[in-house]
């Protein structure tokens, strides 16, 4: 079981008498890219902000390698590197300069460090230019050098992909992989892109309102879809739809709201749905599930708990 | 520690490479340029009107010129004021008998003749004279105590004080009273009614008794005669000598050592141009003295008269305002160091302690030249200034303009506490400007020395009017750039607290600017007592370490200050702004 490097314990955040951030709890561990999924104001940014000392806590703690955030604040951010939104830099220093100003902050030693990152992020022929001309991707990837500086063993990023284009998003997302599963960083990303997420991410956790809903690895929803069953009829009666086919066809299945999931073949769908019509149930439609991570976010959302059994 | 020095040592590398340096050090080095060539020294400005060109003038003069007759006008001078002050020719009691005879005379004779005339309703030309008269005495008596007023109270010949306000009311109603008197033709012709109505207007309307009465409560001037005494025996020329029990003329002394100079063989008559020179100092020291001795002796009067009253109290007097305690103090200390350290040696080197008249005195020279030093101390008051705009500008941009900008949370998500990030940035503020300001320093210090040379006369120094100290002028310019560094530590913590409440920084650093500027240029010329409660106007406290500087841009001593309360405001005000300021910044979100 790999090292747990963030631990979120209850952290909450009140803004007068709004509740932004809502007793949220979580783990990241080692090489691990948490993705942290929600709607805008759902509280993604302001739980980071938490974590990175850009806001205050209400109430709770988060520790990082053991370190608390709330009281030793140093030791735990001595080991994480971060980008809220999009980075800024001194526009009329070059990147280099930059990348030189905060690594003394840092107290980092090692003179090639800067080198190291700068290339890591693919930024080492525009490196000696001024910040002023860079492009929104430059900032970004500047911005991931700069997070890599102090070699940390937590990353946090808050929608580092915005404003970056389908190629900068892909780029980044081979970066971050590379990261977590080569050096073994800890990862953890806030988006409201949900097809990236899924391409990108080992565990989501879904935030809605300042509650954390519900967290579950990409695998075992890639399982969960694939379990739930891989047709679906849609009808009016889904239950007693379902009793049927059960009986009939002596298939598994699960009740998704109005739709009945199962894995069958072709053939058999088409007599399931004449059986359907003959004993005067309505089918409105049938196909393949959309195993999509969209689905699954829309329900939880909605829900408040992920659609599973018969009811 | 070491880390809020290292982000301190990182902001600083960092300000020293922003665009707005160049502009800083362009506008410095033309500043300096700008002041070296606008620096006139005031020498030789005190030679008594001699010409070195023409030495029979010169030799005239001095033989015909009695230079004692000056210390005795002098004393004359003082002599009046002393008995202006005593029983004998009191300007109180004068006064008092002016205006008590108007009200005597108003209240009895008016009533009386007008009651009369009315009665016994006649009005012929007899009785009609008698009102007429009565009324030309009332005008004639208002007109000389309005006169006395004028002449006397206004113009600081009065041994009482009168608030100002008291003056005007008693001004204003005695004129008033004057206007509504009647004329002598207008009487002539009033029937009874109108005499009646004449006389009801002025009884009703002129309440003489109560502003009589408030005369009669008017404070006097009291000296005590132990003082005045202790006073003239000290410090006048009239020196007294315990052992011989003779009055000794300490500047008869001067004044012999000057002539005994003249009259040796080889200077007398001379044309050579070192001797007349020698002469013509002489002359000059002798006339410094004398003016030194009469304003001692001035000044310890005033602040006799003055006794225990604020400054504020005094300016509520009439012809006693502008009465600055702590200059009258301050001259009073500077001369009595020198009569008090005239010893026999200095009078056998003929130096009677003169150097120090002639040191370094910011412009104020009394024949000397100028030297590195006067020039280093007028380029700097001009570099400073704009040194400290910018640092202010700089003060706000680096926590508010970067917190606008987006970069501070660059380093707000570095392991350091917002403390820590606030004082790293304040202390990288004040580097800044203890760096440019030593380099102006040392580059005025380059140029004088080039222009003009050093010198290595002692200074005298008053500190905060009653202390004195003899020292080396590179001590005074270190002195000098400790108040500027204790102002740039108080304008720094209010532009990061003004830019705390304000967090555009464009709009904290224009306020910030503003508050220095009108602090460091306008308050000389309000004199209001209720300023020193302003704590920016307690900057610059190097202005209770001179004597009266007058440099390019005069220290003008804010009414009922001193070093101890200055410091203290300045002290509490910037600890003040610094947790307000921090409270702030600790609790603040981050985020656009």
């Amino acid at each position: 079981m790999p090292k747990t490097v963030l631990e979120i314990k209850n952290l909450t955040k009140h803004f007068g008498k709004r509740t932004a951030v809502n007793n949220l709890s979580l783990v990241v561990r080692e090489g691990e890219i948490f993705g942290f999924l929600g709607a805008n104001g759902a509280g993604k940014s302001t739980t980071i902000k938490m974590l990175t000392g850009l806001t205050t806590i209400s109430s709770g703690d988060a520790f990082v390698c053991g370190n608390s955030v709330k009281y030793k604040f140093e030791k735990a951010m001595e080991k994480v590197g971060t980008i809220v939104e999009v980075p800024e830099f001194y526009n009329y220093l070059t990147g280099y300069q930059n990348l030189k100003y905060l690594a003394r902050l840092s107290n980092v030693k090692d003179k090639h460090k800067i080198d190291m990152v700068v290339e890591t992020v693919g930024l080492s022929n525009r490196i000696r230019e001024k910040v002023s001309k860079y492009s929104l991707g430059m900032k970004q990837r500047l911005g991931v050098a700069q997070a890599l500086l102090n070699d940390p063993k937590l990353l946090i990023l808050d929608e580092p992909t915005n404003g970056l284009d389908a190629n900068g998003i892909r780029e980044f997302r081979l970066m971050l992989k590379d990261l977590a599963h080569k050096h073994n960083i800890a990862i953890l990303i806030s988006s409201h892109i949900l097809s990236e997420m899924q391409n990108l991410c080992d565990t989501i956790g879904i935030i809605d309102n300042g509650v954390l809903l519900e967290t579950n690895s990409m695998s075992s929803i890639r399982q969960n879809i694939s379990e739930d069953g891989s047709q679906y009829i849609k009808c009016n009666a889904p239950n007693f739809a379902g009793k049927l086919i059960q009986e009939e066809f002596k298939l598994d299945v699960k009740i998704c709201k109005n739709k009945v999931l199962f894995t069958t073949d072709e053939d058999t769908i088409a007599k399931i749905i004449i059986f359907l019509t003959q004993k005067k149930v309505m089918v409105f439609g049938a196909g393949e599930v959309d195993a999509s991570l969209e689905d699954i976010f829309l329900t939880v959302i909605n829900d408040g708990k992920s659609g599973t059994g018969i009811n | 520690m070491r880390k809020i020095f290292r982000m301190s040592k990182t902001e600083l590398g960092k300000i020293f490479m922003r665009p707005s340096m160049y502009i800083l050090t362009a506008v410095l080095v033309v500043a300096l340029i700008v002041s070296f060539m606008f620096f006139k020294p005031e020498s030789e400005n005190k030679k008594y009107t001699y010409d070195l060109n023409n030495t029979e003038a010169i030799h005239l003069k001095f033989l015909s010129e009695d230079l004692e007759v000056p210390l005795k006008n002098a004393k004359v001078d003082i002599d009046n004021y002393i008995v202006s002050l005593t029983a004998e020719n009191n300007t109180y009691d004068k006064f008092w008998e002016h205006f008590s005879s108007l009200n005597g005379y108003f209240e009895t004779n008016l009533d009386d003749v007008v009651e009369n005339a009315i009665r016994d309703n006649v009005f012929d030309a007899t009785e009609k004279s008698n009102c007429v008269g009565v009324f030309n005495d009332l005008k004639a008596k208002t007109n000389i105590v309005l006169d006395y007023m004028t002449y006397n109270i206004k113009n600081k010949e009065i041994n009482f004080f009168m608030t100002t306000q008291f003056y005007e009311k008693l001004d204003k109603t005695l004129k008033n009273f004057r206007d509504n008197l009647p004329s002598s033709e207008d009487v002539s012709n009033f029937d009874a009614k109108q005499l009646y109505e004449r006389r009801n207007l002025l009884k009703e309307n002129y309440d003489l008794r109560s502003l009589e009465l408030q005369i009669k409560d008017l404070e006097r001037v009291e000296i005590e005669e132990e003082s005045l005494t202790e006073l003239l025996d000290n410090y006048y020329y009239l020196n007294f000598d315990k052992t011989t029990g003779n009055r000794i003329f300490k500047l008869k002394e001067l004044y012999d050592a000057v002539s005994e100079y003249y009259y040796e063989p080889e200077h007398i008559q001379s044309t050579d141009e070192q001797i007349i020179y020698e002469l013509n100092e002489r002359i000059a020291m002798y006339y410094d003295y004398l003016q030194m001795c009469k304003n001692l002796l001035s000044s310890n009067f005033e602040l006799l008269i003055i006794g225990d009253k604020t400054d504020d109290q005094i300016a509520n007097y009439i012809g006693f305002s502008g009465i600055s305690k702590y200059n009258l103090t301050q001259s009073v200390t500077t001369s009595k160091y020198f009569f008090d350290t005239l010893t026999d040696e200095d009078e056998a080197n003929d130096t009677f302690g003169y150097e120090y008249l002639t040191g370094f005195n910011f412009m104020q020279n009394s024949g000397a030249e100028t030297n590195a030093y006067d020039f280093a101390f007028y380029a700097m008051q001009i570099l400073s200034a704009f040194i400290m705009i910018f640092v202010i500008f700089y003060a706000t941009s680096l926590l508010s303009g970067e917190q606008s900008s987006g970069t501070l949370k660059m380093v707000a998500t570095r392991p350091y506490t917002r403390n820590k990030i606030y004082s790293g940035k304040f202390l990288a503020c004040l580097n800044v400007a203890l760096i440019l300001m030593t380099i102006s320093l040392f580059a005025s210090l380059a140029i004088g020395f080039a222009m003009y040379g050093f010198s290595f006369q002692s200074v005298l120094l008053v500190i905060n009017a009653k202390t004195v100290i003899i020292t080396n002028p590179i001590v005074v310019l270190l002195m000098y750039m400790a108040s500027l560094l204790i102002d740039t530590v108080f304008y720094v913590s209010l532009a990061i607290f003004v830019s705390m409440i304000f967090k555009h920084a464009t709009i904290a650093t224009t306020i910030s600017n503003a508050i220095f500027l009108a602090s460091t240029y306008l308050a000389g010329s309000i004199t209001a007592s209720w300023i020193r409660f302003i704590p920016s106007l307690n900057t610059g406290i190097f202005k209770f370490f001179t004597t009266s500087a007058t440099g390019l841009f005069s220290f003008s001593i804010v009414p009922n200050v001193n070093l101890l309360y200055s410091g203290i405001i300045l002290a509490v005000t910037t600890i003040a702004f610094d947790i307000l300021g921090r409270y702030m910044f600790t609790h603040r979100s981050l985020d656009k």
